[in-house]
């Protein structure tokens, strides 16, 4: 058969520089796997994870149980609310891609443990994110719900954000995406429309209570004496309302009830008839451990992105467009778990007038060909200086950018390296929209690296006291720049930034394959169409 | 001549010591087809044999060797079974328990049949009509050959008491179990008696049976009060005080001699055969030679059964049952079996002939004296055969018999090397996917190996039966090794009380102390079975590149799904980690789980709904302990490898089960397996799990493991925790084959919940059946009605 070219490593994994960077990370994944570790935590505190498992699952077992049994699970925005002082681990919210009979789906489930499930902010800017992949890779979205509603001491930020919620259930339905709720506890006030404005619903049995107002406020109201069983339990809606649609005996029951209803969905129509367009999937020819010896935690340190392909395409074979142009800017197809995608990745970390055109002209040929593209991130931006404003950098800038953002094949970016200003922008950063972009632990994301901020800021703080005849109080300065340094450097970081909902999650460099590899099956679920503006192939 | 090579323990006493011609080369199995085709009689080209099982698959066997048709019958029960599918020509016989009773008792109807299908002969095989002599004159009547003695030898020694008055008259030199069975029952009359046939003395009721009111008196003084207690028990059980008395034989075996009569008289001994192995009085590992008697004694018993057969003008063959005083060495009569013999192969396999051949041989008209095969009457042994009965039976529960399906059968032929299973035979009608019934006996197999030596044959025996895989039912492969294993059994002196005797000992494991160890350690078997089958199924299965159990998120303890296996009850947690390629080797955490003593009294607060009770229960005793599992690496885990040698989809048997030879490594240690599972759906079910059998050899009988998901694990909680079962439709099913002894309910009639509508007996259990629901009551099937497991007995709507 015939393929694509391979090359050879120039890594020595036995050199003292290879072993010198692995052992860079040692910490680094420690640290890692700690605040993985608190992301998955469930409970504050022992009495209320023991009060909850008195007589209910976990929400993580939740999900354990309704997925197929030995398939991987894609647990999405893991760090979203991290350490934040308003938020929660996971934002009180698992959430991920995962395989339900057969079928790709998204699942969604609430963390009733962690102050009951309550939304704060972060749950909200999760699950609209969630909702958002689910909706734009067409897949069906099951939604285990028990929460508590809104936060209260958030009401005025949760509120505004979480309206998109129902409204988002509303298009999906419009648009035949499948969505079931499954309701194991109390989903009340504003969370009685998540169900209501499902496809389906499951009620489990002595546990879901639904009402716009529970029996205090009730009272409070009208004075009326009620209880939540009679006014929103299981039962009442199973056979009054009609608002639930299957009767579960216990949680189990409920799981298995969803699990059947995967089928009668559209997507599983159309994904179980689906003829995969993937070949055979080959692992690549140098281990993906050695990745660690190839990357510099230190992201001011080159990073050789071409290593790194070998070590995460299908038999580290890649077809190189343009090898001998823009060299700074890799541009190639390579099969990534048996799926041909393109992708563009910064060699050298400024983007220069033949790259800009380079990656342009590639990401319309991947559009042409209706290739998805890989987006690998390490680029500080676009180069500055007088030759290149007069080679019309903005002009090419400008082309790359507006390229990226016209094109319709699915983009999904990972965060290697440093990922700063408009060199964002033009590697398809989170505000271009790409269907997923994960970043590396390491990696850092901001408008600039810290030291040029701080240095900017010294420049313009020295020219505003120059222009004012005034002189620098240097001890001043040196700690307003430190500050401000320092607030940068903290905000660049993975963790923060994915706590803020700025991508979709930290992954291990390890993981890299196999997270695109699972991306770019469920990119490639639906048709793939270029964006048609693009068909005129003349040189860029 | 004395065997150089005779095992020390039978010098452990002076008297008889085993003797049997030693050579090490086996005798050829002969069919003397040429003189067959040449006898003067009548001559015998098709054959019905009026059997099934094992035994007409044997005749079906010997018919082929010889070019003569062979016609079976077959009830509807045995559509698929082997020896309808072996023989030239079947003939249908309609429902095993049919309005006429079973036709295989129907002599009228059997010789119809072979009227109709041109038959010259009738093989009866054993059991059913066998030793009917009014079967064998009909036969004869009906113009066809009757592959057996004659109506007349049939009906003197057919029955035990006849023959032993016939003989007393007319042959007194044949030694009877001396005994007095006389009506005078006075005290002084029956110590006289006693005193004659001497001390000990067993005392029986003379209308009894089964044990009942039988003692045992070993001095003269203690007779009177035992008679008194024996004879109000007796009157109590039977209503007839009246009690015979026989001569107790402390130490006894069981010694039979095989003869065969043509129709010119000669009478030939093909030698005695040992059967002292006894289970409820029925034999289980019999061996040629006895290994025990003298030679002086063996040709004595041999002289002494052709005596009896040249008396009667014996024909076709027969075997001639005594009971051997191992203290004494004095040999009794006990009875004549008119027919061909369960453990006739072990015979065949020392003499060399084969005596279905030799029965149509005489049949015909064969003299014995033209074969020249004989000296004295008497055939020559050589080496030592073997023959284990395996058999559908449960011996750590009395040997009740069990039923089911036997969801794979593979000889040790089919898994040893050819030089290996040399001289070794398998006499079974048998196969994967064949149904042990209630309608027939529980033989499934019968064994036979032959040897040079005992000892080669004990040791040849132990590896056919632990290298045989018959899965499915309980079976007493793993009892017949311990047998084997025994040092008792090595002692030539063994008696039949042998497995009364040793009974503790012959139901454990014959080669694992701790065999529960083992079982878990076996757990990741059906797991990692399983995740190899994943991995290679189709590749349209979403993600199928990706290692399986991959996860970004690898802090959630939760997302590594565990499998969970019940083996006997307990229960194992399987964790893997992450599974590149499931052929490879992995370190796997096998846990057996723990349950809190806190969930015993909290399933009786009732204030706790039901769906709490299994959520808690499944936090308490999953989820827990699946997350306080220490990481992958870390903790005891076990490296294990599995290699799959041979995997089979079974398409036409009930079901589609897997068959599957596996080579297994755990912790460097290696051992084979062989696998039977359940197809995968059948655990698609709430609740419902996979069943997979795995046989070792080196536990020498199958482990039965049931693989579930943690969905269906949780959801069986409920039946644990008391909750209704969702899927549990309020028809019942039949558990496994059985008969409905009682419908307590009419049709049309109203019923609760709970409340038992049926009693059904399986072999001699008898079962309520309570509804599972409330409603209209209908049954489907009436008082005496045979029904198949999985069946809906009734339905409530």
């Amino acid at each position: 058969m015939a393929t694509f070219p391979q090359y050879p490593t120039h890594i020595n994994d036995k050199s003292p520089k290879f072993q010198e960077t692995a052992s860079k990370w040692t910490g680094i994944l420690a640290e890692f796997a700690r605040a993985s570790l608190e992301a998955a935590s469930e409970s504050t505190s022992l009495s209320a994870l023991e009060n909850h498992t008195a007589g209910q699952l976990l929400a993580r077992d939740r999900i354990a149980l309704l997925r197929d049994p030995g398939t991987p699970f894609l647990e999405l925005c893991v760090f979203a609310g991290h350490k934040l002082k308003d938020s929660s681990p996971s934002a009180s919210v698992v959430a991920g891609i995962g395989v339900v009979s057969g079928v790709i789906c998204v699942l969604f489930a609430h963390i009733p443990s962690l102050q009951g499930g309550a939304w704060n902010e972060y749950t909200v800017l999760k699950q609209n994110r969630i909702t958002a992949i689910a909706s734009e890779n067409n897949l069906p979205l099951i939604s285990l719900v028990q929460s508590a509603g809104v936060f209260l001491p958030q009401q005025f930020r949760v509120f505004h954000k979480g309206g998109q919620i129902f409204r988002d259930l509303a298009l999906r339905s419009k648009n035949g995406q499948s969505s079931c709720a499954v309701v194991f506890g109390s989903s009340t006030a504003g969370g009685a429309y998540h169900p209501a404005l499902s496809d389906y619903t499951i009620f489990v049995q002595d546990q879901a209570q639904v009402f716009l107002g529970g029996p205090p406020l009730v009272k409070m109201a009208t004075g009326e004496v009620t209880n939540a069983e009679e006014l929103g339990g299981a039962d009442m809606h199973s056979t009054i309302t009609g608002l639930s649609d299957q009767l579960a005996i216990d949680e189990f029951d409920a799981i298995r009830k969803v699990r059947e209803w995967v089928f009668t969905t559209s997507a599983a129509q159309t994904q179980l008839s689906r003829t995969k367009f993937a070949r055979e999937a080959i692992n690549p020819k140098f281990s993906i451990e050695s990745l660690l010896g190839i990357i510099d935690p230190d992201t001011r340190q080159p990073l050789d992105m071409m290593e790194v392909l070998l070590r995460i395409v299908d038999d580290s074979r890649i077809e190189i467009f343009k090898p001998a142009y823009g060299k700074g800017m890799i541009t190639g197809w390579a099969y990534i778990h048996g799926h041909l995608t393109g992708i563009i990745a910064n060699q050298t970390p400024i983007i220069l007038p033949n790259e800009a055109d380079k990656a342009t002209q590639f990401i319309r040929l991947c559009n042409q060909g209706r290739n998805p593209i890989v987006f690998l991130h390490n680029v500080t931006g676009f180069m500055v200086g007088l030759k290149s404003e007069r080679a019309g950098l903005i002009k090419k800038g400008a082309q790359l950018v507006s390229a990226v953002s016209t094109s319709s094949v699915p983009h999904i970016s990972i965060i290697c390296g440093a990922s700063y200003g408009a060199g964002n922008y033009a590697m398809c950063g989170r505000a271009y929209a790409p269907r997923f972009l994960f970043s590396w632990p390491t990696s850092k994301c901001s408008v600039m690296g810290p030291e040029q901020l701080g240095g900017v800021m010294e420049t313009i703080t020295r020219g505003a006291a120059a222009r004012a005849g005034r002189t620098v109080d240097e001890s001043e300065l040196g700690t307003k720049v430190g500050k401000f340094s320092e607030q940068v450097r903290k905000d660049s970081e993975s963790l923060q930034t994915s706590a803020h909902l700025l991508d979709d999650g930290v992954i291990d460099p390890r993981d890299t394959r196999d997270v695109l590899g699972m991306c770019l099956e469920v990119v490639k679920l639906d048709t793939i169409e270029g964006n048609a503006g693009f068909r005129g192939l003349a040189r860029i | 001549m004395k065997n150089p090579t005779r095992p020390s323990l039978a010098k452990k006493k002076t008297g008889p010591i085993t003797c049997s011609a030693m050579s090490s080369e086996k005798l050829p199995l002969q069919t003397f087809a040429h003189l067959i085709s040449q006898s003067e009689g009548p001559r015998i080209k098709r054959i019905l044999i009026a059997n099934r099982g094992e035994i007409a698959c044997r005749v079906i066997e010997t018919c082929k060797k010889l070019n003569i048709i062979s016609i079976a019958v077959f009830t509807d029960q045995d559509v698929l079974s082997p020896h309808v599918k072996q023989a030239d020509q079947a003939v249908k016989l309609g429902p095993i328990d049919g309005p006429q009773g079973n036709p295989h008792q129907n002599g009228e109807l059997l010789i119809k049949i072979a009227q109709d299908t041109k038959a010259d002969a009738v093989h009866p095989g054993y059991g059913y009509l066998s030793e009917n002599a009014e079967f064998s004159r009909q036969v004869q009547e009906a113009g066809l050959v009757f592959l057996g003695p004659s109506p007349r030898s049939m009906a003197v020694l057919g029955d035990k008491r006849s023959a032993k008055q016939y003989l007393l008259k007319n042959a007194p030199s044949i030694p009877l179990i001396p005994g007095y069975n006389g009506s005078e029952q006075n005290i002084d009359r029956l110590v006289v008696e006693a005193d004659r046939i001497g001390f000990p003395v067993l005392i029986k009721a003379s209308a009894g049976g089964g044990g009942k009111g039988m003692r045992i008196v070993r001095s003269r003084e203690h007779l009177a009060s035992e008679l008194a207690r024996a004879q109000s028990e007796a009157q109590r059980s039977f209503g007839s005080s009246d009690c015979i008395l026989e001569k107790y034989i402390e130490r006894s075996k069981h010694i039979e001699v095989q003869i065969l009569g043509d129709s010119h008289g000669h009478v030939v001994s093909l030698m005695d055969r040992e059967c002292s192995i006894q289970r409820r009085h029925q034999k289980v590992i019999e061996e040629a030679p006895s290994p025990w008697l003298s030679t002086r004694l063996r040709k004595e018993m041999s002289r002494k059964a052709i005596q009896i057969g040249e008396m009667l003008h014996y024909e076709s063959a027969g075997t001639v049952e005594f009971i051997v005083d191992v203290d004494t060495s004095k040999f009794y009569f006990l009875e004549v079996n008119t027919r061909i013999q369960v453990e006739h192969p072990i015979t065949e396999e020392t003499t060399g002939v084969d005596i279905v051949a030799l029965q149509i041989f005489v049949a015909g008209g064969g003299r014995f004296d033209s074969l020249g095969y004989f000296q004295d009457n008497m055939a020559e042994q050589v080496g030592h055969a073997i023959e284990c009965r395996l058999c559908a039976e449960d011996p750590s529960r009395d040997f009740v018999p069990d039923l089911g399906v036997i969801r794979r059968w593979t000889p040790a032929t089919e898994i040893l090397s050819a030089s290996e299973t040399q001289h070794v035979r398998y006499e079974t009608a048998v196969e994967t996917g064949s149904q042990v019934s209630i309608y027939f006996d529980p033989l499934i197999a019968k064994v036979i190996v032959w040897a040079p030596t005992r000892p080669l044959a004990i040791a040849k025996m132990l590896k056919m039966m632990s290298n045989t895989v018959c899965i499915g039912i309980r079976t007493n492969q793993s009892f017949l090794q311990s047998c084997l294993n025994h040092p008792a059994f090595h002692d030539p002196q063994y008696t039949t009380s042998f497995i009364p005797d040793h009974l503790p000992t012959l139901v454990r494991n014959p080669y694992i102390e701790n065999t529960e160890e083992l079982h878990e350690l076996m757990s990741f078997i059906p797991s990692m079975l399983w995740r190899t089958a994943t991995a290679i199924s189709s590749p349209r299965r979403p993600f199928s590149s990706l290692p399986l159990g991959f996860r970004n998120q690898k802090a959630d303890a939760a997302s590594t799904q565990v499998d969970i296996v019940k083996i006997q009850g307990k229960v194992v947690i399987v964790k893997w980690p992450v599974m590149v390629n499931p052929g490879q080797a992995h370190e796997v955490n096998i846990v057996p789980l723990k349950e809190t003593n806190d969930e015993k009294s909290t399933f009786h607060q009732t204030k706790i709904k039901p769906s709490a009770q299994v959520a808690r229960k499944y936090n308490n005793i999953i989820s827990s302990q699946v997350r306080a599992l220490p990481k992958m690496g870390k903790g005891k885990t076990h490296r294990v490898e599995l290699q799959i040698n041979r995997n089979e989809a079974l398409r036409h048997s009930t079901r589609d089960w897997q068959l599957q030879d596996v080579c297994v490594e755990v912790d460097s240690q290696r051992y084979h397996a062989y696998i039977a599972s359940a197809p995968i759906w059948a655990a698609s079910d709430a609740g419902k799990y996979q069943q997979v059998f795995a046989h070792l050899p080196s536990l020498g009988t199958y482990i039965e493991y049931q693989l579930y998901s943690q969905l269906s694990f949780g959801e069986s909680l409920r039946t644990a925790s008391g909750a209704v079962d969702p899927s549990s439709d309020s028809n019942a099913k039949a558990p496994m084959p059985c008969k409905v002894l009682s419908v307590l309910k009419k049709d049309g009639e109203r019923v609760g919940l709970g409340e038992n509508v049926m009693v059904l007996e399986s072999m001699k259990m008898e079962m309520n059946i309570l509804t599972a629901g409330k409603g209209i009551f209908k049954a489907n099937f009436h008082t005496g009605d045979a029904v198949e497991e999985g069946m809906v007995l009734f339905t409530l709507s």
